[in-house]
């Protein structure tokens, strides 16, 4: 291809669909705008104040280390009261848990005292296999049903328990307790 | 209505100093003919957009003093032909920024245009006429595809008829030296 005769003479530039038709929008929103422009200008009516900008990276270094300074006391604070709470949470929870225990122990002497109560012979080696047999709800549910039995016995006098120890007394040696009642 | 009837029409508006309905026609009248003139400058349809806004925003702001010492139809062409260059310089000043060539840009955006719709031997030639120095390029579209006459291009680019011959030999000249290497 060497001559300018050669090639077609046409237009290849497209104008695309509908643009004329935006185009007269658009064109009257700058005409608007053209007008406002000439009746108020478009100047910057805000003015920055003399040496405002004169050593203004000073001026934000210093800033962000006063926001440090007045942050620091914050943190401390809050960093205090997180230690406190942790303290507080762990302190509570031993407390609970050595509650639980002596609750546990409590529940313990209700059971033996209530086995003791009953007509049925257990030897101690008895009963501490019952109770390292019983899981911790059980013990709880049965002291609960019967709690109110414990008070039951209203009758204690001197003979009534003698008879008891008499009556029921077995591999235990009670003798020295009867004796001194 | 035709060119003449719309160009006579606008003038007496003028006269009547009804710049509103005089500027409503001669965006009606004309904004086709100055897009295409001005998208063989920038190439680039939104560029093209741009150019033929602020073109128009001109002849709003300057209808009320144009003396109709010359047509209305040179006086937007001059309009639009001053924004385009306006465009082409700045846009050209930010490419130098990023050491760029803006030439070759618009040659390479070419390609992907959807709105360029010319074969490949048009494509060629676009990109020959993208060689030409931007008054050369002016001239060359303005002679080569819309056939101007001579003596309304020098009104338009006020130049003179015999410069702008000479500009478009060289032009016609530099387009064959670029279509033979191709």
């Amino acid at each position: 291809m060497s001559k300018l005769n050669d090639i077609k003479k046409e237009n290849a530039f497209k104008i695309p669909e509908d643009y004329f038709n935006n185009f007269s929008r658009e064109l009257e929103t700058r005409i608007s705008e053209e007008k406002l422009k000439k009746q108020f200008g478009n100047k910057n009516p805000f003015t920055v104040p003399e040496n405002y900008f004169e050593n203004f990276s000073i001026k934000i270094t210093n800033h962000k280390t006063k926001i440090i300074q007045i942050i620091k006391p914050v943190i401390s604070v809050a960093a205090g009261i997180i230690v406190i709470f942790a303290l507080w949470q762990i302190i509570f929870t031993k407390i609970n848990h050595e509650n639980n225990i002596a609750g546990n122990i409590t529940d313990t002497n209700k059971i033996v005292n209530k086995i003791n109560n009953t007509n049925i012979k257990y030897s101690e080696n008895e009963i501490d296999i019952y109770i390292n047999e019983l899981d911790i709800n059980t013990i709880y549910e049965y002291t609960e049903n019967n709690e109110q039995d414990d008070y039951e016995i209203t009758d204690r006098n001197d003979e009534t328990v003698y008879q008891y120890f008499v009556d029921y007394a077995d591999d235990n040696d009670y003798t020295e307790l009867i004796a001194e009642l | 209505m035709n060119a003449v009837a719309s160009e006579n029409k606008i003038s007496e508006l003028l006269k009547e100093r009804n710049l509103s309905d005089a500027f409503n026609l001669i965006v009606e009248q004309y904004k086709e003919r100055l897009y295409m003139h001005i998208r063989k400058i920038v190439i680039r349809h939104e560029d093209a957009d741009d150019v033929l806004q602020n073109t128009f925003i001109k002849v709003w702001r300057y209808l009320k003093d144009f003396k109709q010492n010359s047509k209305i139809y040179t006086w937007l062409f001059r309009i639009a032909t001053n924004e385009a260059l306006t465009f082409i310089n700045q846009k050209k000043k930010k490419a130098e920024e990023s050491f760029d060539n803006y030439e070759q840009y618009l040659s390479n955006t070419l390609e992907s245009d959807e709105y360029f719709t010319g074969d490949q031997t048009q494509l060629i030639l676009q990109k020959a006429i993208l060689t030409l120095p931007e008054k050369q390029r002016i001239v060359f579209n303005m002679r080569y595809f819309d056939e101007m006459k001579y003596d309304e291009m020098s009104e338009i680019l006020e130049t003179s008829t015999g410069a702008l011959k000479a500009s478009y030999h060289h032009a016609v000249k530099k387009i064959e030296d670029f279509l033979k290497t191709v």
